[in-house]
């Protein structure tokens, strides 16, 4: 019988090699912990590589005044981030509607597809159906859905101003992507629409580890349907919510495609995100100094935003 | 076969995972061209863009010795110039790129990515058979760094059939431009489509508007900057464009419509007129619509036109200048043009114009002689200043701004662009 060489217990190993504890000559501390970095070392040079390597480039372009195009580039120290925060009319904007954008396609979702993995947990006819059709839109290519949107939106022959109509509510008939009051929410429609479906998966996941005999002991107790969930599904599902809302909440501080697929950041200026306004900035403009300190800003509101509220979740958890 | 990974295994397996994007890459760049490829990028679609396939086509039969590499992408400026950009500045350049003048091309030519042409200029004498004006378009800073293939002369192109059906006729005077809307709002049809989601159709109209209000010369001081925005010329312009938004003489809700539904808007006879080039003549034709072309009324003197350039450059990374100058003047040569040239706006002096094949272009080529020109105004800004000015007429459209604040605003924007 030949012995594993993986998943094998440290004692065995040492054994193996000759070397009780103890009893003879031991190997420097550091170097007995080499062949686990070895395992490491694939993951951390296409970590080192594509990831950190990236950052650390980034934030030092956030510093300097590059177009993007030629080698040149001259260090103008803080001005990029003085200028985003001080000076930016149209950062601010964006900022505000990345706020919205977050708050809505994250508790809006999140709930939506709580209450749909609830339903669909049950035994009811058709489930395996819904499931799938409630799922699909967050499997469609993101361009395909914006693409669905707009023609949905569309002023005059779109299904919503449609819809409207016909049910006699004329007045309400709008231009949804053309008008800069109504094109943040038409976007942030769509958002939702998309995002629901991942959600739903998770939590019914989740469902399904919650013990049977939990609720079996609940409705034995006479508890109702409220009490059973507020009782036993939301704490069944603590682990749940950390990674939807932590996914879901670093996916809208993030959010590019949608707006720039469905308004382009307008009208005007209306609809801009971070992440628009950084790609306008870099490859439009050519200013990829500036679209760099743009990007360290959101990365650095992501981190700042996502990673104290998943501690306290997990902590809470725990 | 024991099913058990092996360490060795594991990171064997790890790395060559990891070098596999590594090899493909190498690998694939390999096979992309060969080093005597030409490899051409052009934004033409529809059928500008086959009959340059076929000028190629036809160029290779005499030429065997390089390969000619075509691609191509649509979607206007800004989805091609991302491309192109990635190109220029990753080092993965074609031997000739297509692009607009002015300063959409300026930040290439700026980046030193363009090589300069004045030396095939001289050694094919380009200065004899191109127009002028073209030529002038393609050139900074004293050098000529591309070669103009395309002038596009902007007007209002119009159904035939509903203008037609209403009695009306093209117009010579501004006013009789605003009758023709009022004729046409009236009887249900919109007047003018224009999709504003990229902001740049729309822009062409306010920019007629201003030819109109300004007249030529201040028109063009305001374009280059040298004069301020913050006047009531540039004020009534704006007042005039709100007055179409709110009279209904454009499409309900079209800052947040695409240029290709405003078009379709136009083919499906929803719409009468469309601001356009004559290089639509293309696609009118496949659509069996009887088009006709006029020049905005201004009532400027001297009369103009609005145009644009487009040209073809060589990156200064291709090893391949001289046989991309060798192509490119087979192609603008008045035999070559006009047997491949599609809409017909070429730049070559003397090609005999066929009213037959191109009736919309031939109309627009004796418009030519007896206009003058001014350059559009994304190619007059740069990209921010020209972004500044959309979020201005997005919000004179929706009406959050006065005209009168619209003009300050815009002098604000130009004074932030030059600090």
């Amino acid at each position: 019988m030949s012995t594993p060489l993986l998943n094998t217990p440290a004692e065995t190993v040492e054994k193996r090699v000759g070397h009780a504890p103890g009893t003879g000559r031991r190997r420097p501390r550091a170097f007995r912990h080499l062949r686990g970095y070895m395992f490491l070392v694939p993951c951390l040079i296409a970590y080192g590589g594509f990831l950190i390597w990236p950052l650390l480039n980034s934030l030092y372009l956030s510093f300097t005044d590059w177009n993007g195009l030629t080698p040149r580039m001259n260090f103008v120290g803080l001005a990029n981030y003085v200028r985003f925060f001080l000076y930016d009319e149209v950062a601010r904007t964006a900022l505000l509607n990345n706020l919205i954008w977050t708050v809505a396609t994250v508790a809006v979702p999140t709930a939506i597809g709580l209450l749909l993995a609830v339903a669909l947990n049950e035994r009811i006819r058709g489930r395996l159906f819904f499931r799938s059709v409630f799922y699909a839109p967050g499997v469609l290519p993101l361009v395909g859905v914006a693409l669905i949107w707009s023609w949905l939106y569309s002023p005059d022959f779109g299904l919503v101003n449609e819809f409207l109509r016909t049910i006699g509510l004329h007045d309400f008939a709008r231009p949804w992507l053309g008008d800069p009051n109504t094109a943040l929410f038409a976007v942030v429609v769509a958002g939702i629409w998309v995002r629901t479906g991942l959600p739903m998966l998770l939590y019914l996941a989740g469902l399904q580890a919650i013990p049977r005999d939990r609720y079996e002991a609940a409705r034995v107790d006479g508890a109702g349907p409220w009490h059973i969930f507020r009782h036993v599904t939301m704490p069944g599902l603590r682990e749940t919510h950390v990674v939807v809302i932590s996914l879901t909440l670093v996916d809208a501080l993030k959010v590019f495609d949608l707006i720039y697929a469905m308004t382009y950041g307008g009208p005007g200026n209306a609809t801009q995100v971070p992440a628009t306004w950084m790609y306008f900035n870099t490859f439009q403009f050519y200013k990829a100094g500036y679209g760099s300190a743009i990007a360290i800003i959101i990365a650095v509101l992501s981190i700042a935003v996502a990673i104290p509220y998943i501690m306290i979740l997990r902590k809470r958890a725990s | 076969m024991t099913g058990q990974l092996s360490r060795r295994g594991f990171l064997g397996g790890a790395a060559g995972a990891l070098s596999l994007p590594f090899l493909s890459s190498c690998m694939s760049g390999a096979q992309s061209s060969g080093d005597s490829d030409l490899r051409v990028f052009m934004f033409l679609t529809g059928s500008d863009w086959t009959a340059f396939k076929g000028a190629a086509k036809a160029y290779q039969k005499d030429h065997r010795d390089h390969d000619m590499v075509l691609s191509h992408l649509g979607g206007g400026a800004t989805v091609y110039l991302d491309k192109l950009r990635t190109q220029l500045a990753g080092g993965s350049a074609p031997d000739i790129f297509h692009d607009w003048g002015g300063e959409l091309a300026a930040p290439f030519i700026r980046s030193k990515l363009v090589a300069p042409l004045d030396k095939y200029y001289e050694q094919y004498g380009w200065e004899n058979i191109l127009l002028s004006d073209a030529v002038q378009m393609c050139s900074m800073r004293g050098k000529r760094y591309g070669v103009p293939v395309a002038l596009r002369g902007l007007g209002i192109v119009y159904r035939k059939d509903i203008f037609g059906e209403h009695g009306l006729g093209e117009a010579t005077s501004y006013e009789e431009l605003e009758d023709i809307c009022e004729t046409l709002h009236s009887a249900g049809i919109v007047p003018m489509a224009v999709g504003g989601s990229h902001a740049w159709h729309p822009m062409r109209l306010v920019q007629f508007l201003l030819e109109h209000t300004a007249g030529p010369s201040l028109h063009d001081d305001l374009l280059a900057l040298r004069t301020s925005w913050k006047r009531p010329e540039v004020e009534e312009c704006f007042a005039l464009f709100k007055r179409w938004v709110d009279k209904g003489w454009l499409p309900n809700g079209f800052m947040g419509t695409t240029y290709d539904s405003a078009l379709l808007q136009w083919f499906q006879g929803k719409a009468a007129m469309f601001p356009d080039s004559p290089t639509l003549e293309g696609d009118v034709r496949k659509q069996g619509i009887d088009a006709g072309v006029f020049v905005f009324p201004t009532d400027a003197k001297p009369p103009r036109f609005m145009s644009y350039v487009e040209q073809l450059m060589l990156p200064v990374t291709s090893a391949q200048h001289d046989v991309a100058a060798q192509f490119i003047d087979w192609y603008v040569r008045p035999q070559t043009q006009q047997k491949y040239y599609a809409s017909g706006t070429a730049t070559i002096k003397g090609i005999p114009e066929d009213e037959s094949a191109w009736p919309l272009t031939y109309e627009w080529q004796k418009i030519k002689k007896s206009h003058e020109s001014y350059l559009i105004l994304d190619q007059a800004f740069d990209k921010e200043l020209a972004n500044s000015y959309f979020a201005i007429q997005a919000e004179l459209a929706n009406g959050s701004t006065t005209p009168k604040q619209a003009a300050a605003d815009m002098q604000k924007a130009v004074e932030s662009a030059a600090s």
